[in-house]
């Protein structure tokens, strides 16, 4: 009768383990849609709702965020507060790979304050809120247009497949999961993970042309609609802490006005690659140059072009417009043949970086596309002739000669 | 942060020495700078190169000699008194004067053998071999290091452009304004550092605010509100 029961107990024991087996749900736990088209629908009204609706959920939360570039990776941990619509505070904890310290950043939806204590420095970033409403202009000229709120949706859908992947548990949380493969080659990817009963995204994977994943960001832990005391939102810092302002955002005007406030012709890429509208542009400062920023979007990714004009330099030495700087480059990531002159194309984090001079203007690109369409950009810029004369027009053209002669004729 | 300052943080960020700050600048200067980035690989080279070197193995004979040597030397200091007694940074010097004097006596053949006959001149001239080759990139790169640095000098002022770019992302209605941010600050806090700044931003003092913020200050703590919210 022993020996009965025992077995029993056994045949039990057994069951009960793998009822656990098959019962046991992971943490990622996935139930992938089927069928053609499925869920897109959903995927797009999801997408619309965090991006109409996104700021209206006050959370609390501790995120984890790992970027990784070319020549290495940076890691943190994040404890972030947001009070809707535009109360933000988030204390970026000190990183095990010393690649950050601890510092707080709060904002209010028109600026950003800073607090770096291991430098004793708040920096004051007016016009950088996460949440800040841009006060964009609509755009007069071809292919100018506001890329916020709704039409940026358009552009997400027109450039990107949007599609429901699966639904899996993340951070105590049900979030779907949303794949944006983009239309058109060249462009990075991304996957994002939006909550199953507010608009808001969990987590977000980018991939990069490649195929390498560049970031990751998720939560590991959230709550949502706590109660929030607005005191959270007030940075302390001792006395005789440095106060740093830095230029902020700028808002963003169209081409005409740009070109009107910089006061000297500013030439846009005739090539901008498929998906990628003109966006606007801003006056920014370098030193005693006034640059112009223009920004091409996609509406998940920029693409920035910066015009300096044939200002002379103090740095700049004398010769024909165009030489002298390009030896002043040398260092800059490596050298790269483009349309009647030489650039540097440099990995710069996640992003790549293209620099350029013609006629005595020096033009930049940053983006994140595939480096063959920034090269295709830079081709397509016709730099208008400058009108400041040579310092030594006379040996800048002799240089200019041997210079094409011997090194550009090879 | 300058190609200067890179190359003279290179050593101790290779082996993980610096904090957070100046390990993030070096880390975001080698992205950029071919030629740091090149001297970062050859100082990582010849450190692996001498990480993989064997031990050179001493003759047995070599610390018995070496006390027999040494033991001669304060033998020769104290027969000699009447000569003016040296200070213990030139006893030192003496010694190892001597020392040297031993192993050149013995290698050049001073003891019946020839020049590698020594079994101490076998194991140190390879050593030594190894340690010459190991030192020669090092030395041309520092070389050379002055008109690249020059010619160089400008690359950094790509990081206003960068933040610039970066600032964009917040206008990304799906973007992760937290991961933006820890860029966006980290680049705020390389440009401080690396005196990148310029004209355009404005420096004062916290405690010039005081009068700004709507919120008395906080004496009990010796700390203050610098802004106060909502509005």
């Amino acid at each position: 009768m022993s020996k009965r029961l025992a077995g029993a107990a056994i045949v039990a024991l057994v069951a009960m383990v793998l009822a656990g087996i098959v019962g046991y749900q992971p943490a990622a736990e996935t139930q992938t849609n089927t069928g053609p088209g499925s869920g897109s629908d959903l995927a797009r009204a999801l997408l619309r709702a965090v991006i109409e609706r996104g700021n209206e959920v006050s959370f609390k939360a501790t995120q984890t965020i790992i970027l990784w570039y070319p020549t290495g990776s940076s890691a943190c941990i994040t404890n972030v507060i947001h009070k809707a619509p535009n109360l933000t505070r988030t204390d970026y904890l000190p990183s095990a790979t010393a690649t950050s310290g601890y510092r707080v950043v709060i904002s209010d939806g028109e600026s950003t304050w800073h607090y770096e204590p291991s430098l004793g420095v708040v920096f004051h970033m007016p016009g950088t809120a996460p949440d800040r409403a841009r006060r964009q202009k609509p755009g007069t000229g071809p292919g100018t247009v506001s890329a916020a709120g709704g039409t940026a949706l358009a552009l997400v859908e027109a450039n990107y497949d949007i599609s429901l992947v699966s639904t899996e548990s993340l951070a105590g949380r049900r979030a779907h999961v949303i794949k944006l493969k983009p239309r058109h080659p060249g462009s990075p990817s991304r996957r994002i993970w939006v909550d199953t009963e507010f608009p808001f995204i969990l987590r977000t994977e980018k991939y990069r042309p490649n195929g390498f994943m560049s970031s990751l960001s998720f939560y590991n832990h959230i709550e949502f609609s706590p109660e929030i005391d607005d005191s959270v939102f007030k940075l302390q810092v001792p006395p005789g802490v440095a106060i740093v302002t830095l230029p902020g955002g700028e808002d963003l005007v169209t081409l005409e006005e740009l070109q009107k406030k910089a006061g000297f012709a500013v030439p846009v890429p005739e090539f901008v690659p498929a998906g990628y509208i003109l966006e606007g542009g801003t006056l920014t400062r370098r030193g005693d140059v006034e640059v112009a920023h223009v920004r091409f979007t996609d509406g998940l990714n920029t693409i920035s072009f910066f015009v300096a004009p044939p200002t002379p330099r103090a740095d700049r030495r004398p010769g024909p417009p165009g030489i002298a700087d390009q030896f002043d480059m040398v260092s800059l990531g490596r050298q790269v043949a483009l349309d009647g002159a030489r650039g540097r194309l440099a990995d710069y984090q996640d992003a790549k970086l293209l620099r350029w001079q013609a006629s005595g203007y020096e033009f930049t690109l940053i983006g994140e596309v595939d480096e063959s369409l920034l090269l295709q950009m830079a081709e397509s810029v016709d730099a208008p002739e400058s009108r400041i004369p040579a310092k030594d027009p006379f040996g800048g053209s002799v240089i200019k000669f041997f210079y094409e002669f011997f090194w550009t004729g090879r | 942060m300058t190609c200067e300052k890179a190359m003279s943080l290179m050593s101790a960020y290779l082996d993980k020495e610096l904090g957070f700050d100046e390990f993030r600048q070096v880390e975001l200067h080698l992205a950029y700078c071919e030629a740091c980035s090149q001297e970062y690989e050859s100082l990582k080279a010849t450190k692996e190169l001498l990480g993989t070197l064997r031990a050179a193995e001493l003759p047995r004979e070599f610390w018995p000699e070496l006390r027999e040597r040494l033991g001669a030397v304060a033998a020769e200091e104290r027969v000699a008194p009447a000569r003016a007694r040296p200070t213990s940074s030139a006893r030192r010097s003496s010694a190892r004067q001597l020392w040297w004097r031993g192993i050149l006596r013995r290698a050049s053949g001073g003891v019946g053998g020839s020049l590698f006959s020594s079994p101490m001149a076998k194991a140190l001239v390879p050593a030594f071999l190894v340690l010459v080759l190991a030192a020669l990139p090092m030395v041309w790169s520092a070389h050379r290091r002055p008109a690249e640095a020059q010619m160089s000098s400008r690359i950094d002022s790509i990081e206003p452009y960068f933040r610039d770019y970066v600032i964009s992302e917040y206008d990304r209605p799906l973007s992760d304004k937290t991961s933006v941010g820890f860029v966006v600050t980290g680049q705020a806090v390389t440009m401080y550092t690396s005196d990148l700044l310029g004209p355009s931003s404005k420096v004062t003092r916290a405690g010039s605010l005081r009068e700004a913020s709507p919120s008395p200050p906080n004496t009990a703590g010796n700390e203050y509100t610098l802004i106060s919210y909502p509005r």
